[in-house]
């Protein structure tokens, strides 16, 4: 990251960084030497009945303050959950490491709006919500993930980080066209969207911050870019170390080009 | 249930055994394991930073999400076990790939040679942080049927189906084709190379191979000839200092003594 923002000066406006990252490895702050920070999230559980401990949102409340972030983005999914009864057993609570699409239903729905608006409360800076990829259907389910996305955004007013990539995730999955039905969500409300690239494997579309968005992702953001306009784009390109700079920065430079051309 | 069956490997057996038996499934257990691997692909990208052109080429493989998706059992054994380390993530994502890999299979077996590859270097450049510099690495010494060569400590060796550089140059370039890969059983040495501070990494022929084998610092060259005659490999002593005089010039071996 340093090598790109130093050979391309003007390129990068912000770094994202996960409040996880920070967490466990307070050194991450040194970014801001860099860029200005924008805080991203995934341990508030929006969508799951378990809330997170008053540690973590006081914890995820320093940080914002600290690296003074603009908004704090966070998934409409779940990574807590309630314990599972299997017989007179009783299974440890569960705590995942990553997030986790929830039932699309309306009990669900009128939950993670309850939690967006009283985790609202915590923070002096805006929560932006970010859209999940769909690899599998939920049992439980009564709509669509597009009907469930928009309905928070809807009831909620909340701003709206769209990942494009996990769109596209859950178009492919679920078998609907991303073009179309990207046009029923409130763009209205959106502020942040995301970039990364995406896997098939075994018939299955997964999130993959180790390759490069496709062309289907810039098309995708050209039919969102001719209805809204964000104020950040940012790409995910996190987990892998070896992703060429020059095929990165030549992503950027057209995302930047179609902004303007929009 | 679902986040118990992500999380737990053995509840997802456990849930998807009950679903059987009752002949009616609401989940889609197959799709929940596979999500669970990427769940624990993700959770192994501390090792990924070791191993990534082994990750690169899994993907390319399509089969990174089959793998950690089978690995999430042993990966929560290793939680469990309270052995976090990433040496002994490694080790423990080493050992399950080479169970599951099917050797047979030429994609895999290039999966089999690039993490060995990778993890020979970045033990070497870790071992030559940890370990003083030994006696004699820059000294060249004249190999007879007395001399007693022994493996220097920061060498190793493996056998590849394909030239782990190529490959390597043809996953960082990421279009590149892997059938251009000349395949077939080749033998390379690695070892650390104190003066230019790298590792070096030279291919060597079988014999090469089997004097790095044996070349455990108690017999002399006469005797490792003997012995290869007597497994009924036809060479004699003066050929066989020959291969080991290249050994200890090429660093990999030294002379005990």
């Amino acid at each position: 990251m340093p090598q790109i923002i130093d050979h391309n000066p003007g390129l990068i406006d912000y770094v994202e960084l996960p409040f996880e990252l920070l967490r466990h490895d307070p050194s991450a702050i040194k970014a801001e030497a860099l860029a200005p920070i924008v805080l991203h999230c995934a341990s508030m559980s929006i969508a799951g009945f378990v809330p997170p401990s008053d540690d973590t949102l006081g914890a995820i409340a320093a940080l914002a303050e600290r690296t003074n972030t603009p908004w704090i983005g966070e998934h409409l999914a779940f990574m807590s959950a309630d314990p599972l009864r299997q017989g007179a057993a009783l299974h440890e609570p569960t705590t995942l490491t990553y997030t986790v699409c929830p039932q699309l239903s309306e009990e669900v729905l009128q939950h993670a709006c309850n939690n967006i608006t009283q985790l609202q409360a915590r923070f002096a800076m805006p929560l932006i919500v970010e859209n999940s990829p769909q690899y599998f259907e939920v049992p439980g389910s009564t709509m669509s993930i597009v009907d469930f996305t928009a309905e928070v955004h809807r009831r909620c007013k909340v701003g709206m980080l769209l990942d494009l990539t996990h769109f596209l995730i859950s178009a492919r999955n679920m078998g609907f066209d991303p073009n179309r039905e990207v046009r029923r969500l409130p763009l209205e409300n959106l502020v942040e969207m995301h970039v990364s690239g995406m896997d098939v494997q075994s018939g299955t579309a997964w999130d993959d911050h180790a390759g490069l968005a496709d062309e289907s992702t810039f098309e995708l953001m050209r039919t969102v870019l001719q209805r809204a306009r964000p104020r950040a784009i940012t790409f995910e390109y996190n987990w892998a170390p070896d992703l060429a700079d020059a095929a990165i920065v030549g992503q950027i430079e057209r995302t930047k080009a179609m902004c303007l051309n929009a | 249930m679902l986040a118990a069956a992500v999380d737990d490997p053995l509840v997802l057996e456990r849930l998807r055994r009950q679903a059987r038996s009752r002949g009616a499934a609401a989940f889609d257990f197959e799709r929940i394991r596979l999500f669970a691997g990427l769940a624990a692909k993700v959770r192994q990208n501390d090792i990924r930073l070791r191993l990534p052109l082994t990750f690169t080429l899994l993907d390319r493989l399509k089969v990174s999400i089959a793998v950690f998706a089978d690995y999430a059992k042993p990966a929560a054994a290793l939680r469990q076990a309270n052995k976090k380390s990433r040496a002994d993530k490694i080790d423990s994502f080493c050992r399950f790939l080479d169970g599951w890999l099917d050797h047979g299979n030429p994609d895999h077996a290039l999966a089999w040679d690039l993490v060995r590859h990778e993890r020979a270097l970045f033990e070497l450049r870790d071992g030559a942080t940890a370990l003083p510099v030994q006696p004699g690495d820059a000294k060249r010494e004249k190999v007879t049927a007395k001399s007693v060569p022994v493996r220097r400590a920061r060498t190793a060796h493996h056998q590849m189906s394909a030239n782990p550089l190529q490959l390597e140059q043809i996953l960082r370039a990421r279009s590149g084709d892997l059938s251009t890969l000349a395949r077939g059983q080749f033998h390379y040495a690695y070892r650390w190379d104190e003066p230019r501070g790298c590792v070096s990494i030279d291919e060597v022929d079988e014999l090469g191979c089997v004097l790095f084998d044996c070349a455990d610092g108690e017999n002399s060259v006469a005797q490792m000839a003997a012995a290869l005659r007597h497994a009924g490999v036809a060479i004699d002593t003066g050929r066989l200092c020959g291969a080991v005089q290249q050994l200890v010039d090429g660093g990999a071996l030294m002379l005990r003594g």
